[in-house]
C-alpha cells in the first residue's frame, strides 16, 4: 500500500555562455561537458525507463538560459565539433593503451559512451535536445518546469519589482516557446525566496515553487507537517514545497554522501592534465593550457590519498545499485514513520542540481536509473510523484508564509551579498529602474528604437544571472564573472544613453545583438508592467 | 683531456641543458593560466561602470537574520542644498551617520521606533549593519549629525525585513503541528544531526550550489 511519496527534482542550469567573438571560449565548454556528461545521459536513462514501462515520476527544471543555448545554431555546431574531437581522441586512446588491457578496456568504454551520446544527440534528436525533453513531458512521467529568465537571484534583485516581474514573465514565455505548454511550477534560483514573491508568481499562473528546508520550517504559522506537506502562501493559491534534509545529505554530504565512494570515478584525474603535452595538446585548449577531456581512468580509491587505482566500471555499477537500494530503503523507513503520525500521505522532496549527476558524480545517472527501477519493482511503501500530481490529489493545504531563505551556505543571502560581489547591486538596481523608465516612456516603439530597447533589456537580464555573484564569491574564474557583469551593464548604459539622446548607432546595435542573441522574441515592455 | 676540451664539453653540456629546459618550458604549458578575459572587441568601447548615477537614495537589503547591507548616493546638489539650509560650512562640520529605525510590529517610522546610530565616514558608499534581530523590520536614514546633536535626514531607505532564524511560535489552531513529525528535525540540537539552516549541502562543495561546472580544483 502506498503510504507516501518521493518527489525528485533536478534543476538543470548554465548561464548563457555563448562567445561568437572567439573561437574557443573556455566557458562554452561548461555547456559541452554538461551535455555529454549530464543532459544526454539523463535523457538516455529516462528513455530507457519509458521503454521498459517503469512507473516513475520526475520533475526537471530547465533554466531559460539553458533552453536558449540548446537551440542556438552556433553552439550546436560547436558542440558537434567538440564531440567529433572527443571521438578522435577516443580512437587515439585505443591505440595508446593497446599494450595495457585494463586501460584499453576503459578507453573502449569511453568510446562506446561517446558514440552513444553522439547518436542520441545527432541521429535520434537531430541536434535538438529540447525535442527530447518535450517527448519526456508528453509521456506524462516527467514534469518540466523552469526558473527565472536568466537565473536572477530574486531576493536581491527584488528591490526593483520590475526586475523580478520581467524575470518571471520572460521565463513563462520562454518555457511556452520551447516546451509548448503552460508553466505549472517555478524553480527559484538557489531556492531564493523573499516575502511577496508569491504575488508575482501568482500573477503569471504559477502554482508552486520550492524552498530550502527552513523556508517551510520557519514559516508562519508553524506548518503542521513540517516539510512533509506543502504550504500555501496566504492570499494566493501558490503552494510551497520544502527540501528534505535527510535525502539531501545522503546524496551530497562530504562525509556521508554516496558520490565520495572509493569505487566511483575520480573527477580530478583527467588525461587532459595527466598525459604528455605533445600527445594531448590538440585536445585541450588551443591557447595552450590544459583542460578536462572527460577521459578519466581512475577511481576515487580513498578520500585522503593521492594514490589512485584504475577505475573498475563493474564495481562502480554495483555500488550505484547498492546506493540506490540504500536510498530507497531509507525513504521507505522515513515514509513509514511519517505516515504513521500524519493524517495524509507525506511527500519527501529531494531536489538536486542536475549537473552534479554525471559531471561530478559520473555514476549519478546510473544511480537514478537503478533507483527508479527498484522503487517500481522492489517495494510498495511509496511512489514517486510530481508537485502538480500531489496538488491535484491533495488540494487542501495549510496557509502559511514561508521564511525568506536560500539553499546557499548559511541558508540566506550571504553567498550573493558579501565583500566580493556586493558592488554589483547598485548597478543592477539602477539598470532595472532606468530600463523601466525607458519602457514606460516608449510604450509603442518601432524600428531601430524598438530593437535597441529589446537589446537593452537583454543586457540587463544577462547581467542579473546569479552565477556571476556566485563565481565572484567562490574565487575561481572571477575575472570572467566580473567582465560579464561589466560588459552587460556597459552595453546597457551605452544603449540607454543613445536611446535617451535619440542617436542609436545601428552598427553598434547589430554588433551587440549578435553577441547577446538570447530571447529573440523578447519584448522590452515586460519592464513596463 | 686538455682543460680546453673539458671547457668545450662543459659549454656544450650547458647549451644542451638550456635547450632542453627551454623546450620543456615551451611545451609544458600546464602552469599557464587560462586567459579568461574576453574584451568586447568589435565596435564596442571598453566599458566602465559609472561612479554615480545622480540619485539621492539609500537602498537597504537583508543579508541574513542578523545583518543588513545598505548602499547609497548623495548628489553634490543635495549637499549644496544642505549647506544653504544649514549655513556655510555646515556640511563640513557635521558628521555622516546611518540611523537605523527598528519598526518591528509597527512598520512605520514614528516616535516609538528604536533607534541605533552608526557613525560612518564621508568616503563610504555602503555599509554592513549588524541589527541582530531576526524577523525584524527596519528603515535606515542616511543623514548628518550637526555639532549641536541635531540629526538631519538626507534620504530614507526602503523597508527591509530580516528573515527568521527559528521556528515560529504562531500556531494555527486548525493546523496544530504534529510533535512526532517535528521531532525528526531535532531543532536546536547541536552536532551533525540537528537541523541548522544552510547545513545540508546542495552540492559536494562546502554548502555551495551550481558550483560543479565552474570550479576545478588545481
Amino acid at each position: 500500500m502506498t503510504k507516501g511519496y518521493l518527489c525528485l527534482v533536478l534543476h538543470a542550469h548554465l548561464p548563457y555562455v555563448r562567445h561568437p567573438e572567439t573561437k574557443a571560449a573556455l566557458e562554452e565548454r561548461w555547456l559541452y561537458e554538461a551535455l555529454t556528461e549530464t543532459y544526454i545521459p539523463l535523457i538516455r536513462v529516462l528513455n530507457g525507463l519509458l521503454r521498459d514501462n517503469i512507473d516513475f515520476d520526475l520533475t526537471i527544471s530547465l533554466s531559460p538560459t539553458l533552453m536558449e543555448m540548446l537551440k542556438d545554431p552556433l553552439l550546436i555546431e560547436r558542440y558537434l565539433a567538440h564531440l567529433h574531437k572527443s571521438l578522435v581522441l577516443a580512437d587515439r586512446e585505443l591505440d595508446r593503451t593497446a599494450g595495457d588491457p585494463h586501460f584499453h578496456y576503459l578507453a573502449r568504454v569511453y568510446q562506446e559512451h561517446l558514440k552513444g551520446i553522439y547518436h542520441t544527440f545527432h541521429v535520434t534528436y537531430r541536434d535538438n535536445l529540447l525535442q527530447a525533453f518535450r517527448r519526456l513531458m508528453a509521456s506524462g512521467r516527467v514534469e518540466l518546469i523552469t526558473c527565472s529568465a536568466t537565473h536572477g537571484y530574486l531576493p536581491l534583485i527584488g528591490i526593483r519589482s520590475e526586475a523580478v516581474e520581467a524575470q518571471v514573465a520572460l521565463a513563462v514565455e520562454t518555457f511556452h516557446t520551447h516546451i509548448g505548454r503552460p508553466l505549472q511550477g517555478m524553480w527559484l534560483p538557489e531556492c531564493g525566496y523573499y516575502h511577496g514573491l508569491e504575488r508575482v508568481l501568482a500573477k503569471y499562473g504559477i502554482n508552486y515553487f520550492f524552498t530550502d528546508t527552513h523556508g517551510l520550517l520557519f514559516g508562519e504559522p508553524r506548518p503542521r507537517y513540517g516539510i512533509y506537506a506543502p504550504i500555501r502562501c496566504p492570499g494566493t493559491q501558490v503552494a510551497v514545497f520544502g527540501r528534505d534534509v535527510e535525502s539531501s545529505l545522503q546524496v551530497w554530504s562530504a562525509d556521508e554522501g554516496y558520490p565520495g565512494d572509493p569505487d566511483y570515478r575520480e573527477f580530478y584525474r583527467d588525461i587532459g592534465y595527466d598525459l604528455e603535452w605533445d600527445y594531448i595538446k590538440d585536445f585541450v585548449h588551443p591557447d595552450g593550457f590544459r583542460v578536462d577531456t572527460g577521459f578519466k581512468y581512475y577511481r576515487i580509491t580513498g578520500r585522503r590519498t593521492n594514490h589512485k587505482e584504475p577505475y573498475q566500471p563493474d564495481w562502480a555499477r554495483s555500488k550505484a545499485a547498492i546506493h540506490a537500494g540504500n536510498f530507497m530503503f531509507n525513504r521507505e523507513k522515513q515514509i513509514e514513520f511519517l505516515a504513521a503520525h500524519m493524517d495524509r500521505p507525506p511527500i519527501v522532496v529531494a531536489p538536486y542540481d542536475a549537473e552534479l549527476f554525471g559531471h561530478w558524480w559520473f555514476e549519478g545517472p546510473m544511480w537514478l536509473d537503478f533507483l527508479f527501477r527498484k522503487i517500481h519493482f522492489d517495494q510498495d511503501t511509496f511512489k514517486t510523484i510530481t508537485p502538480s500530481q500531489y496538488l491535484k490529489k491533495y488540494p487542501r493545504i495549510q496557509p502559511s508564509t514561508p521564511c525568506p531563505s536560500s539553499w546557499g551556505a548559511e541558508g540566506y543571502n550571504d553567498v550573493w551579498l558579501e565583500g566580493s560581489n556586493d558592488w554589483i547591486y547598485r548597478h543592477l538596481h539602477q539598470a532595472s529602474k532606468d530600463l523601466a523608465m525607458l519602457a514606460r516612456n516608449n510604450p509603442n516603439a518601432g524600428g531601430v528604437l524598438r530593437e535597441a530597447l529589446n537589446q537593452a533589456a537583454r543586457e540587463v537580464l544577462l547581467a542579473e544571472s546569479s552565477d556571476w555573484a556566485f563565481i565572484m564569491k567562490t574565487g575561481t574564474m572571477v575575472e570572467y564573472a566580473c567582465r560579464r557583469t561589466v560588459n552587460h551593464l556597459g552595453r546597457f548604459r551605452h544603449l540607454y544613453t543613445s536611446i535617451a539622446k535619440g542617436n542609436i548607432h545601428p552598427a553598434y546595435l547589430k554588433d551587440v545583438q549578435e553577441k547577446d542573441n538570447i530571447f529573440p522574441d523578447l519584448d522590452y515592455r515586460i519592464y513596463a508592467k | 683531456m686538455s682543460p680546453l676540451v673539458l671547457l668545450a664539453l662543459a659549454v656544450i653540456a650547458l647549451v644542451m641543458l638550456f635547450g632542453y629546459v627551454a623546450y620543456r618550458v615551451r611545451t609544458q604549458p600546464a602552469a599557464r593560466k587560462p586567459q579568461l578575459h574576453h574584451p568586447p572587441g568589435g565596435l564596442e568601447p571598453p566599458y566602465h561602470l559609472p561612479e554615480s548615477y545622480g540619485e539621492n537614495h539609500i537602498v537597504a537589503m537583508a543579508k541574513n537574520p542578523e545583518w543588513l547591507y545598505a548602499y547609497w548616493e548623495v548628489t553634490p546638489t543635495r549637499q549644496e542644498e544642505y549647506s544653504r539650509a544649514n549655513g556655510p560650512g555646515s556640511w563640513e562640520v557635521s558628521r555622516p551617520l546611518l540611523r537605523v529605525y527598528d519598526v518591528t510590529g509597527r512598520e512605520v517610522v514614528d516616535n516609538h521606533a528604536l533607534i541605533t546610530d552608526i557613525p560612518i565616514n564621508d568616503f563610504a558608499k555602503s555599509w554592513y549593519i549588524h541589527v541582530g534581530k531576526p524577523r525584524g523590520v527596519f528603515y535606515i536614514d542616511l543623514g548628518r549629525m550637526k555639532p549641536d546633536g541635531t540629526f538631519i535626514t538626507l534620504c530614507r531607505s526602503n523597508k527591509v525585513q530580516t528573515p527568521a532564524r527559528e521556528v515560529s511560535s504562531v500556531i494555527d489552531p486548525e493546523w496544530p503541528p504534529i510533535d512526532a513529525v517535528w521531532g525528526t528535525f531535532r531543532l536546536g540540537t547541536a552536532g551533525p544531526h540537528g537541523f541548522k539552516p544552510g547545513d545540508s549541502p546542495s552540492s559536494p562543495g562546502p554548502g555551495v550550489s551550481s558550483a560543479s561546472l565552474f570550479n576545478r580544483k588545481e
